[in-house]
């Protein structure tokens, strides 16, 4: 490197200087774009639209392991609800044989006969409160469940047209920055021009100083 | 005044605006561009109706007849006319969600506006092969857009192109248009369906 580098003194250097705060300008301008593009994640609201997806996520669960409990709970009644009714069943058939050709059943037979046909009914009853009590809880979670999932759709819906936002202003704030580089470019152009057309004239002088004097 | 339809008003800005939109709807793509001023907005509302084919969707704020400068926006012939163009056609849509009550005297009958009245001239004539409804949205869905950043009236056309008006202030309507974008025009279209319209009580429908 010549000892003078960076004297300002030659119009090289001068053109170096130049070159070097427009390359230091678009270099700014490009961080700019850059943060405005990884603006477009929005976290908070990313972070919300997890929120919603994991609230709903626990709301299913919560909804499908009530009805694995019910389920549980129907199963058991019915195995009960067999078990006394063939056991009532076989009760009944030893009354039959008990009571043998008597043609009147008097009052406490006949309650014990009602008595040994109601397991079969009760545990259908009981089946059908069951499922109903199942059913209302799972309702008000369906609400809620039904709610969450609109939500987290229309907060996915907002999210992406925000980003259509975004990229229009991205790509505004883009023709922006290209535009005043194309300014500056143009400016830049203009006054190396001018520069170049004040040394030729300078030039030219001098020419027409020597040639005459 | 300046008219957007008589081009004895037009300035040599407007001329250039006016045909360069015509030229961006004929060739269907444009990079999006400013729609602000209410001559330029009622230009592209009225295109955007005479242009579709199948679905528009609009969210306004009432749908307003003039603007204070007296500029026609919905009560603007051309603009009505190209409603009742698009619900000629077999199976279009007008979909139109308020968010204020519409705007019509005092007193006066929904039916009173000039866009739903020439919608429904044009069914007793038996033209109607559309079907025009329009909702005014619940204060939840509002509140839930403002939360989000996202209260910008717009103006879907056929998931194609889209108008969107990007600051909340009426009274300094600063807009932009995209013709061609399928993409932000579904997405427009999903908020408008999904957010906006599902819920939203009705005003007026066509059968």
């Amino acid at each position: 490197m010549p000892a003078e580098f960076a004297d300002y003194t030659s119009f090289l250097e001068v053109a170096f200087a130049i070159n070097l705060l427009f390359g230091g300008w678009k270099g700014f301008a490009r961080f700019l774009l850059e943060r405005r593009r990884l603006s477009f994640n929005r976290y908070a609201v990313k972070t919300r639209v997890e929120a919603v997806d994991d609230a709903v996520e626990r709301l299913l669960e919560e909804i499908s392991a009530r009805n694995e409990a019910c389920r549980r709970v129907c199963r058991g009644v019915e195995r009960w609800g067999r078990i006394v009714g063939f056991v009532m069943a076989a009760v009944i058939v030893a009354a039959l044989f008990a009571i043998g050709n008597r043609e009147v059943v008097d009052g406490p037979m006949l309650a014990g006969i009602v008595v040994a046909a109601l397991p079969v009914p009760l545990t259908m009853a009981l089946m059908v409160l069951v499922q109903a009590a199942c059913r209302a809880r799972n309702w008000r979670s369906y609400r809620r469940f039904r709610a969450e999932a609109r939500y987290a759709r229309a907060l996915e819906y907002v999210l992406a047209a925000n980003n259509v936002l975004d990229v229009t202003a991205g790509h505004q704030s883009v023709v922006r920055v290209l535009r005043s580089i194309g300014r500056t470019s143009w400016a830049y152009g203009v006054g190396v021009g001018l520069l170049l057309a004040v040394g030729a004239v300078i030039l030219a002088l001098a020419a027409l100083y020597l040639y005459l004097g | 005044m300046i008219d957007p339809f008589d081009e004895a008003t037009w300035s040599e800005d407007e001329r250039f605006y006016f045909t360069s939109v015509d030229q961006m709807l004929r060739e269907g793509f444009s990079d999006d561009f400013s729609n602000g001023k209410p001559w330029h907005a009622v230009y592209i509302i009225a295109a955007f109706l005479r242009e579709a084919t199948q679905c528009v969707r609009l969210f306004s704020g009432k749908l307003i007849q003039y603007t204070p400068d007296g500029v026609a926006i919905y009560a603007e012939p051309h603009v009505v006319d190209a409603a009742k163009t698009l619900l000629t056609r077999d199976g279009s849509e007008l979909k139109i969600v308020l968010e204020d009550s519409i705007d019509v005297d005092d007193g006066r009958a929904v039916r009173k506006h000039p866009l739903i009245e020439g919608v429904r001239r044009l069914e007793k004539d038996g033209r109607l092969n559309g079907r025009l409804d329009v909702r005014r949205a619940t204060k939840t869905d509002l509140e839930f857009l403002r939360e989000h950043n996202f209260l910008h009236h717009m103006m879907v056309m056929d998931q194609r192109s889209w108008r969107l008006e990007t600051d909340p202030d009426p009274d300094d309507v600063r807009a932009r248009v995209k013709i061609g974008d399928k993409w932000g025009a579904r997405t427009f279209a999903r908020v408008f369906d999904e957010v906006l319209f599902e819920n939203a009580e009705p005003v007026f429908q066509t059968p």
